[in-house]
């Protein structure tokens, strides 16, 4: 089943692929409205349990929309509405009277521009521990060094942990807006081109830590660049028009993949 | 030369140079016209009475100084330690110094409580400076433990040593006289008096300004009282939570709150809020907590009327502030899973404090600048007093009063409401300042 | 399981009704606005009425051998003509002794004149008289010489007004208004014919232009070309329709605008007429005519507020007698009325926009446009933006002492309306120079430069391009500005403005050496509240509600001109 759509070939609903392992996040036969305007289309999409799944295609294709789905950021948009499903494990995250607080600790975000709050390093990270526990002085100290520490920013900022977050530069704040998030211990970790307003040694530091993190996160990530996906991702999915056009294991998707729409995208050659 | 240069190049620039130099010939004409009357005024009674003099109070010099230099003795220390790398607070257990967040705020409500309840200013202010320091050597502790730069705020620093100060000054002094003496510094505020020459001033005046200040002050710090947690509160409302379609109803409500004439609440301070206050007054009367039954005209009325008012002003330059707030603070905390409220009260609000509190700042400047209501609602006695249900006197209001009654120019009347009019004008100018230099700060924030 | 989650022990249950009862609380704040109207309009409305008398005389005995109970009555209703009458008061007192119960009824009539004054003496025999009369506002006593309490209880008139809590009955609204449309009660008719001419044909072309019907163009098509002949006849009619007016000045100034304002829409028709011929487009289309008359929406955005405004004054005659019509009357006042204070505003009003607009909107274009930013700029700005936040009071004292007082420094120009107009126009300033400057700041940059682009000096870009594009910010704070110092007392309480004249005010009074008293609503409201009785409460009450909808008026005046600019500069 396709459709001609923008005079290219895509299918007109993804097809449900197998990944390797524990399936952390499934989606399923998601269709998302801005209003009238259709934004997703029959999206279905497994996400594996400790893996990288990296969503790439051209603006205005749907990837940002589908991420923030997966923890209902688009709640906050009153004309936004949906159909279709999105479970985690026994959990169905689309359900209408789904915990929205208990998801977004279980899925925590990273954003596009890193949005450190306007208080010190210390309460950036605690704030989040704060909201969920009730921690004491040193449980509290211990769960923000390690978060810090897991997010490779450590040994820049342990000297100076009461200084403002927004002092901090461009690359530090997102490492410190991913430590805000890792405090937390979600199970998924959803970031939206997290290296977009970055230069590249930042990238590159970003990049090495989403690596690490896959050991006890689920990753997904948003991107433009698709040598960056390439990189860091397991597992690729391209959307184009609302659709997921191809899903599949990162190598497959970059060197043979099976449409001829996705090969054109990921050489470049594409409008 | 170059004056006329400018003629020639742009005629339109020069006329509309000379019509912004308005701008500053008003000013200097409201100085002016306030300065050279208040001048006279103070002339007039050092030729009575001299300019300034004191009386001391050794009791007071021995126990005040004990105080002053305690307070000294343990600031010096904290900053001697402040400056050196590895300080010895280390050695304090981190319980005593940085307990439980609930425990340091519970200390603090009582601090700021005692110095309400407690009949000694002077030890009131010790006590808080007491807890301020407490709280800086907290926070070095911290450094030594975190590093990062703590640094005790110089600022409330300051404020605190010229409370102090002024504090130390009160308690040591026995009695003030002279013309800078009496009008700063005593508590009496007669005007009039039986004299033979109407022009002249007799010793049967006093002019002691603090009366009207105080009643200011109770009238304009009573106001915040009401109107900041409801106008914030508003703020927080309209910016977070309210639907679109109760915004475009309630936003309005407060412009037509914002639009109504002051003397209209002065009306309704009269008719209505007065004898409400009357009846809170004659219960607390019966219950013996004030030593005089309440009036009809009274502070706490003064206070709830110019509360409603300042309301809108508060209420809109928050909102302002809230919503310049970019969009993806308020996503990354949602985004941890906080929940609207813990969004609004942890993020929200320190992201636009200092919007915040300007507002707060240009309203306090608007309650104690605010006339007509409040010489409708509190009444034209100028006592010296902290029972807030008897009639009083506000700056404004003397003003407004003595000159209803066609003073000839020059008599000493007509110069005491210049002197208590550039006081006042003394006090908003600071304030104002004060509130745009903080509205500014966040406008460059965002 | 992780670390976190053992530490998880909160309870979020309690977060969803915090969150229920702030908004509640919230949105209720926001109500107290309206409220207040509520309350005012309340004031006027109701007829306060409280229960009758009640009350007891103490028993007599040896030391007190006469006991009394004092009397007051006010003067409580008021006839259509403003004359005020009062029912009879009935009295009853009751008592039981050792002969049995007593029940005795005193008639008490109150009549309008002060000190009349009777006095009840009642003893075992019963009352000394059982109708009595007394003035208004007059005390007068019941004397009792029983040795058991007497009860005293009002059972027939209106409420007495005795001790502190009485409240006098009011039994009309305070401001009473008719009505007219064309013919008057005496079946006169209410406007001049040409008046009423202009009106109704400024009111067809108001029609024709909103829906273009192609039967009328057809009409106003012969009329294409002869754009002075149609700008000579409105004036002519204007000025004809000014001549044949009896002193009626706001009638004929409205329809003579009406006639000019129907010229100009007629021209423009048939300008937009021969615009789609020239283009050899077909009359058939009227939506296109639509597009092709210069500024249509402004034109039609003007031409129905004066439509509007002038309907108040040429077909209907609206008569507020509390308004335009009665002075304050010191000794009755539900026959007093605002007249003298309402004039005295709108001059007032005048003379502060005369002074403050030109200068303030030049200072905000100076500041905005041509100020390098070196300290003077940076002086002027902050001495600006203080100004606005300095309290009024402090500029009644700065009038006061310049423009009022002859002495020092002073203009020596009396409690005049001119130097209320000077100090409110000072204290305007500030105000207009920010809403000026903030509406300047938000003309994008780019339009500045494309005007450069094509060779324009500073003051053609100033004039030709950023001041019509700031104009309808600019226009709108003004008239908040004004609206805002039409509220205020404070600074006339200082200058010296009366209570009560009975009078218009003259503007120029104190140039020509007249009488330089004058009085505005907000002073007038300030007085009548102050007043004692209750009754001059409701004048204030009135009164604010008169003033609270001139500031609407003037503030949906606002709105219109916003709404409008904004529309056109989206387009």
């Amino acid at each position: 089943m396709s459709e001609t759509i923008g005079g290219e070939v895509v299918p007109s609903s993804t097809r449900l692929l197998d990944v390797d392992g524990e399936i952390d996040l499934m989606i399923e036969d998601l269709d998302l409205w801005y209003g009238d305007k259709q934004a997703l289309y029959g999206v279905s999409l497994p996400i594996a349990r400790n893996s990288v799944t990296s969503l790439i295609g051209p603006s205005g294709c749907g990837k940002s929309t589908l991420l923030r789905m997966m923890n209902r950021m688009n709640d906050l948009i009153p004309i936004c509405h949906y159909d279709g499903k999105i479970s985690m494990g026994e959990t169905e995250i689309t359900a209408k009277d789904a915990d929205l607080v208990k998801i977004r600790k279980g899925i925590g975000m990273v954003f596009q521009r890193p949005n450190p709050f306007p208080k010190s390093i210390y309460d950036n990270v605690g704030y989040g521990v704060k909201l969920h526990t009730k921690p004491t002085g040193e449980e509290l100290d211990a769960i923000i060094e390690k978060s810090l520490k897991r997010a490779a920013i450590w040994d820049e900022v342990s000297d100076r942990m009461h200084d403002l977050g927004t002092s901090l530069s461009g690359g530090q704040q997102q490492r410190l807006c991913i430590a805000r998030t890792i405090a937390v211990e979600p199970d998924i970790i959803l970031m939206d081109e997290p290296c977009s307003a970055l230069d590249p040694i930042a990238t590159a530091a970003i990049e090495e830590l989403i690596l690490e993190l896959k050991k006890d996160f689920t990753v997904v990530i948003v991107t433009h660049s698709m040598s960056q996906a390439a990189r860091v991702s397991d597992y690729t999915g391209f959307m184009y028009l609302g659709r997921l056009v191809e899903f599949g294991e990162t190598d497959k998707i970059f060197s043979d993949p099976e449409l001829e729409l996705t090969k054109r995208y990921v050489t470049g050659r594409f409008g | 030369m170059s004056f006329l240069n400018r003629i020639s190049k742009d005629k339109a620039g020069t006329i509309l140079f000379l019509t912004s130099l308005s701008v500053i010939l008003i000013t200097l004409g409201i100085i002016q016209t306030l300065l050279f009357e208040t001048i006279t005024f103070f002339t007039d009674i050092a030729e009575h009475r001299g300019w300034f003099s004191l009386d001391w109070d050794f009791g007071g010099i021995l126990s005040a100084s004990g105080f002053a230099f305690l307070i000294l003795l343990v600031a010096l220390l904290i900053d001697y330690e402040s400056k050196k790398e590895k300080n010895r607070l280390s050695y304090i257990p981190q319980e005593i110094l940085n307990p439980h967040h609930g425990i340091m705020k519970a200390i603090f409500i009582i601090v700021l409580l005692q110095l309400l309840l407690n009949d000694s200013f002077l030890l009131g202010i010790s006590i808080l400076f007491f807890a301020m320091i407490w709280r800086a050597a907290g926070k070095l502790q911290m450094k030594r433990i975190y590093g990062g730069n703590i640094e005790i705020s110089n600022t409330w620093r300051n404020v605190l040593f010229l409370f102090i100060f002024i504090t130390l000054f009160d308690a040591i002094t026995m009695n003030y006289s002279g013309a800078f003496g009496e009008f700063f510094l005593q508590n009496q505020w007669t005007p009039t008096g039986a004299c033979e020459d109407r022009r002249s001033l007799c010793d049967t005046m006093s002019f002691g300004v603090n009366s009207l200040l105080l009643t200011t002050l109770q009238v304009a710090f009573g106001a915040l009282l009401i109107a900041v947690p409801l106008g914030v509160g508003c703020a927080i409302y309209l910016s977070e939570y309210a639907p679109p379609r109760l915004v475009a109803i309630v936003k309005p409500t407060l412009e037509i709150l914002a639009g109504i004439p002051s003397v209209v609440y002065g009306f309704f301070a009269f008719i209505y809020i007065g004898p409400l206050v009357v009846e809170f007054g004659e219960y607390a009367f019966a219950n013996g907590w004030i030593d005089d039954p309440p009036n009809i005209l009274n502070p706490i009325n003064g206070a709830i009327v110019v509360g409603v008012m300042i309301l809108p002003l508060i209420a809109s330059l928050s909102e302002d502030a809230l919503r310049a707030v970019p969009n993806e603070l308020r996503e990354g905390s949602l985004a941890l899973g906080a929940t609207k409220i813990e969004t609004t009260m942890k993020v929200m609000i320190q992201a636009s404090l200092s919007g915040i509190v300007a507002s707060i700042i240009l309203a306090l400047s608007r309650a104690v600048g605010e006339t007509m209501a409040v010489t409708l609602a509190v009444g034209t006695v100028a006592v010296y007093t902290s029972n807030m249900f008897l009639p009083a006197q506000t700056m404004t209001a003397y003003i407004a009063q003595r000159v209803g009654g066609d003073l000839p120019f020059g008599e000493i009347g007509y110069l005491t409401i210049f002197a208590v009019g550039l006081y006042l004008f003394f006090i908003t100018l600071c304030l104002n300042l004060l509130g745009n230099k903080v509205l500014s700060t966040y406008r460059e924030a965002y | 399981m992780k670390d976190i989650d053992k530490l998880q022990k909160r309870n979020r249950k309690l977060r969803g009704l915090t969150e229920l009862a702030g908004s509640m609380g919230l949105a209720i704040t926001g109500l107290i606005g309206l409220l207040f109207l509520g309350i005012l309009i309340w004031q006027i409305a109701e007829p306060t009425f409280i229960e009758g008398e009640r009350g007891e005389i103490t028993a007599a005995s040896e030391s007190i051998p006469e006991s009394n109970y004092r009397f007051k009555w006010d003067f409580p209703t008021v006839d259509e003509n403003g004359k005020l009458y009062s029912d009879p008061v009935v009295v009853r007192f009751q008592w039981n002794d050792e002969n049995g119960f007593h029940s005795h009824d005193v008639q008490i009539n109150v009549i309008d004149t002060r000190q009349v004054k009777t006095d009840i003496y009642i003893d075992s025999n019963g009352v000394d008289q059982t109708e009595i009369e007394v003035g208004r506002k007059t005390n007068f006593n019941a004397y009792s010489s029983i040795r058991v309490p007497v009860s005293v209880e009002q059972i027939s008139g209106p409420v007495p007004n005795a001790d502190k809590t009485g409240y006098p009955s009011v039994n009309s609204f305070v401001i009473t208004g008719d009505v007219h449309i064309l013919l008057d009660d005496e079946n006169e008719q209410v406007f001049q014919p040409m008046e009423l001419i202009a009106w109704i044909t400024l009111l067809i072309l108001v029609i024709v232009l909103t829906w273009p019907i192609v039967a009328t163009l057809k009409i106003i098509q012969k009329l294409k070309g002869r754009r002075t002949l149609i700008k000579l006849a409105s004036y002519v009619l204007a000025g004809i329709t000014f001549v044949v007016s009896d002193g009626m000045f706001v009638a004929a100034a409205l329809g003579g605008i009406c006639w000019i304002v129907s010229g100009v829409i007629l021209y423009r028709i048939a300008e937009g007429i021969e615009r789609l011929e020239s283009l050899g487009r077909e009359l058939s289309e009227p939506s296109r005519l639509k597009h092709s008359i210069s500024d249509r929406d402004g034109v039609l955005m003007w031409s129905r507020m004066l439509l509007f405004t002038s309907a108040l004054f040429i077909p209907l005659l609206i008569d507020i007698p509390f308004l335009t019509e009665r002075y304050q009357d010191i000794f009755i006042p539900y026959a007093s009325g605002i007249r003298a204070a309402f004039y005295g505003t709108i001059w007032v009003m005048l003379i502060a926009m005369f002074v403050s607009i030109p200068i303030s909107v030049g200072a905000a274009i100076y500041l905005d446009e041509y100020a390098k930013p070196n300290r003077t700029t940076k002086l002027i700005q902050a001495l600006v933006t203080n100004l606005a936040g300095v309290p009024s009071i402090v500029f009644g004292m700065f009038g006061l002492a310049i423009f009022v007082k002859q002495d020092g420094f002073g203009w020596g120009l009396g409690p005049s309306v001119l130097a209320a107009g000077l100090t409110m126009g000072v204290m305007a300033m500030p105000i207009i120079v920010l809403a000026g400057q903030e509406a300047l700041r938000s003309v994008p940059r780019t339009l500045r430069e494309s005007a450069y682009g094509i060779g324009c000096t500073k003051w053609e870009v100033t004039k030709d391009h950023v001041l019509p594009s700031a104009m309808p910010g600019m226009m709108t704070g003004t008239i908040l500005a004004m609206s805002r110092i039409m509220g205020e007392a404070a600074p006339l309480v200082v200058i010296g403005a009366t209570a009560m004249i009975l009078f218009d005010p003259e503007p120029l009074a104190a140039l020509n050496g007249g009488n330089v008293n004058f009085t505005v609503i907000p002073i007038q409201i300030y007085f009548w509240t102050a007043e004692p009785d209750h009754a001059w409460h409701s004048m204030a009450a009135a009164a604010s509600i008169a003033l609270i909808c001139l500031l609407i008026a003037m503030n949906s005046i606002a709105i219109v001109l916003r709404q409008h600019f904004r529309k056109r500069l989206k387009s």
